[in-house]
């Protein structure tokens, strides 16, 4: 917390063993993520089962007296969790500078309904670049409006049916077994967004693999920075005090860096 | 039951009127003397006593026939065939009817319905030296009366008394006797833990109350006694008046519909548990799939037109799932349906008439609304029927595996692509 308030944050920079890196997300927002992350496996490993109540597994996982009562209390646990995390983070969103800074680098523009072809288009060996990215690419922007849109609807759907005796004072009973479909299928649909896609992008994606550190200390590696986010890193670079550039130039081995632009 | 106490001395009074007109009919006044038949057993006990008797012929077991009921009686009296000497190497079997004949057991039944009875009929075949007859079940030179503690007949002792052949599985198989081990399920069961193990005597359900006595019938004869409602109504009072008014009840003693389940189609028979049991037919836990037996059965439904998806629908619900992973405390189908005074929804009484709905939801959902109580229960969303909620599923399913497949081939696009920069 030393360098809470050295001239690095201001650029998103901090120092590490002597070398700089980017500083991708704070200590708040990766809290956030851990507390968000916990209830999220929480729910899904006490809810999924009821999806396939009959198989051989789940019928193991409830093996003891009062297990399955000791399952709904869990899985109403993790959704206060999951409701008091997001609800925090609309706070956040909305009035911290960083938390409000961030959220209006997650405004979907045209580049990134663009962005998805040019990348499959490089991906596929037709393009010889692939496309560059801001703070937030378009898969970061899906996986955070997915989780943004799954968290709602599961709170709301999960809220009915916890409280089925009142959110029938609102409409007829039969809504409530539309509710439950789209509680399970919503919950099936956030499981595969999360193991196939978050679970590749952040972990077996051979560019990070065994797996990217950015979510223990928020920072990233000015290198891989320089990549992954080339509009984010020209804009530092535009902005950085000539002594920090200098330490960036020395540090990626670029002397040019930031000279195309002045 | 028969042996409430205020019945006792009725049925006293009535065994005693026949066994004393066979007393003095048959003249055997001088033998209560005792003198004169001990005086003939002196000459039967010449060969017939001791350890090791002569020739290996019977041993009389003198001391036991001298306590027993019959005490007084002299070998002869029922050896008939000895009273000349030396008598024939075959005596014949003991004819206990040339004095009982005109008995009535406690049931008040005569004992010569025991010809027309299960035992009575096999033995009659002939063939069939294992179907039970009066010294199976009464002892021989031992018998005590039915109100002697040590008696084989007295109620503490039946249920081991017919365990001695209906636990013997050559018995049991060469008989193809449906209960394989009547005896050991009704040890631990509510009947056999109430004589046994609370003491019960007059209370607790032996064989004979629910099979009968001399008249005991298997399964498969006409009107078998322990599988008539009425038998257990004798002892289970009101809830024989509450079923009689359900539609099961009706159908069954009304109409002498069996498909319609009497007491022993749900609750089972020689091992009868109470629902609080786990094991019980009529648990929490295996309630729905002892209704499902007839209730899931396309044959017994199309009778009735009652639809056999209830079990399935039942299950795919948050209480079925909830109840199949052991949340005991999920609404079963009793819990909704009632049990003894099950009836149609289109009945006003019905627990699930839509009239007494919120009262039944009520009962776990405390403040239910007739919102809440509103449209159709048993929703099974992988089937038409269920309307909306079934196309919303199948949509969903087409959406997930979209989803599924372009993650799948995006990831495997970008893997590879990435795995080629890495390598070059």
């Amino acid at each position: 917390m030393s360098e809470a308030r050295t001239p690095l944050e201001a650029f998103r920079l901090v120092e590490h063993e002597g070398r700089l890196y980017h500083l991708r997300f704070s200590t708040v927002q990766r809290v956030q993520h851990i507390i968000l992350f916990v209830c999220f496996f929480l729910l899904i490993a006490t809810g999924m089962p009821l999806l396939f109540s009959e198989t051989w597994l789940v019928r193991k996982m409830f093996w003891f007296e009062g297990s399955f009562t000791i399952r709904g209390i869990i899985h109403r646990a993790a959704a206060v969790g999951l409701f008091c995390i997001s609800v925090y983070h609309v706070f956040y969103c909305l009035f911290s500078t960083r938390g409000h800074q961030d959220l209006r680098q997650m405004i979907l523009s045209k580049k990134d309904l663009v962005d998805p072809l040019l990348i499959l288009l490089y991906n596929l060996g037709r393009r010889p670049e692939p496309p560059r990215y801001g703070r937030f690419n378009f898969i970061e922007k899906f996986e955070y409006y997915a989780v943004v849109w799954g968290s709602g609807v599961m709170l709301a759907t999960g809220a009915a049916l916890w409280f089925p005796v009142q959110a029938t004072m609102l409409f007829p009973r039969w809504v409530l077994d539309i509710i439950r479909v789209i509680h399970g299928f919503e919950a099936i649909l956030a499981f595969l967004a999360i193991i196939i896609w978050h679970m590749y992008n952040v972990h077996l994606n051979p560019e990070v693999f065994p797996m990217s550190k950015v979510w223990l200390n928020g920072r990233m590696d000015l290198e891989f920075f320089s990549h992954h986010h080339r509009l984010e890193f020209d804009r530092l670079v535009d902005n950085l005090p000539a002594g920090l550039l200098e330490r960036v130039r020395s540090q990626l081995n670029d002397p040019e860096l930031g000279k195309r632009t002045e | 039951m028969v042996g409430l106490p205020r019945f006792r001395p009725r049925l006293r009074m009535r065994r005693l009127i026949p066994g004393a007109v066979v007393f003095l009919a048959l003249g055997v006044i001088p033998r209560t003397l005792g003198a004169q038949a001990a005086a003939a057993d002196e000459k039967c006990l010449e060969c017939h006593a001791g350890a090791g008797a002569q020739g290996g012929r019977p041993l009389a077991d003198y001391e036991q026939a001298g306590i027993s009921a019959h005490q007084g009686l002299g070998c002869v009296d029922c050896h008939t065939g000895a009273a000349e000497l030396p008598h024939a190497d075959s005596l014949g079997e003991v004819d206990c009817l040339a004095c009982h004949a005109s008995e009535t057991d406690v049931r008040g039944d005569t004992i010569r319905r025991y010809s027309d009875s299960a035992h009575g009929r096999a033995r009659a075949r002939g063939i069939d030296k294992d179907a039970a007859t009066c010294v199976d079940c009464h002892g021989k030179h031992d018998i005590r009366g039915v109100e002697d503690p040590r008696s084989m007949v007295s109620r503490r002792n039946i249920p081991l008394t017919c365990a001695r052949c209906h636990e013997n599985n050559q018995v049991v198989l060469r008989h193809d006797i449906q209960a394989e081990h009547p005896y050991l399920e009704y040890e631990q069961s509510v009947h056999g833990k109430a004589l046994f193990k609370d003491g019960l005597l007059q209370f607790a359900a032996v064989c004979t109350d629910c099979h009968g006595v001399h008249d005991i019938q298997a399964p498969g004869d006409t009107l078998p006694m322990a599988g008539r409602p009425a038998t257990c109504g004798k002892c289970h009072i009101t809830v024989m008046e509450t079923y009689r008014g359900s539609i099961h009840g009706r159908l069954r003693l009304e109409q002498g519909d069996h498909d319609s389940p009497g007491c022993v189609d749900c609750h089972g028979e020689h091992g009868i548990m109470a629902p609080e049991s786990g094991a019980a037919p009529t648990s929490r836990a295996n309630i729905p799939n002892t209704c499902s037996s007839c209730h899931a059965d396309a044959g017994t439904m199309a009778r009735y037109d009652i639809s056999t998806d209830r079990l399935e629908t039942y299950k795919t619900s948050f209480h079925g799932v909830a109840q199949g992973l052991g949340e005991l405390n999920a609404a079963n189908c009793a819990s909704c349906h009632g049990y003894h005074e099950i009836l149609p929804a289109s009945d006003p009484r019905s627990k699930v008439n839509p009239a007494n709905m919120i009262k039944t939801c009520g009962e776990c959902h405390p403040n239910a609304s007739s919102n809440f109580v509103s449209g159709k229960i048993h929703v099974d969303p992988r089937q038409r029927s269920a309307g909306v909620v079934y196309y919303l599923r199948n949509a969903f399913i087409w959406f997930t595996l979209a989803v599924l497949v372009i993650l799948a081939v995006w990831t495997a696009i970008d893997f590879s692509r990435k795995l080629r920069n890495r390598k070059g």
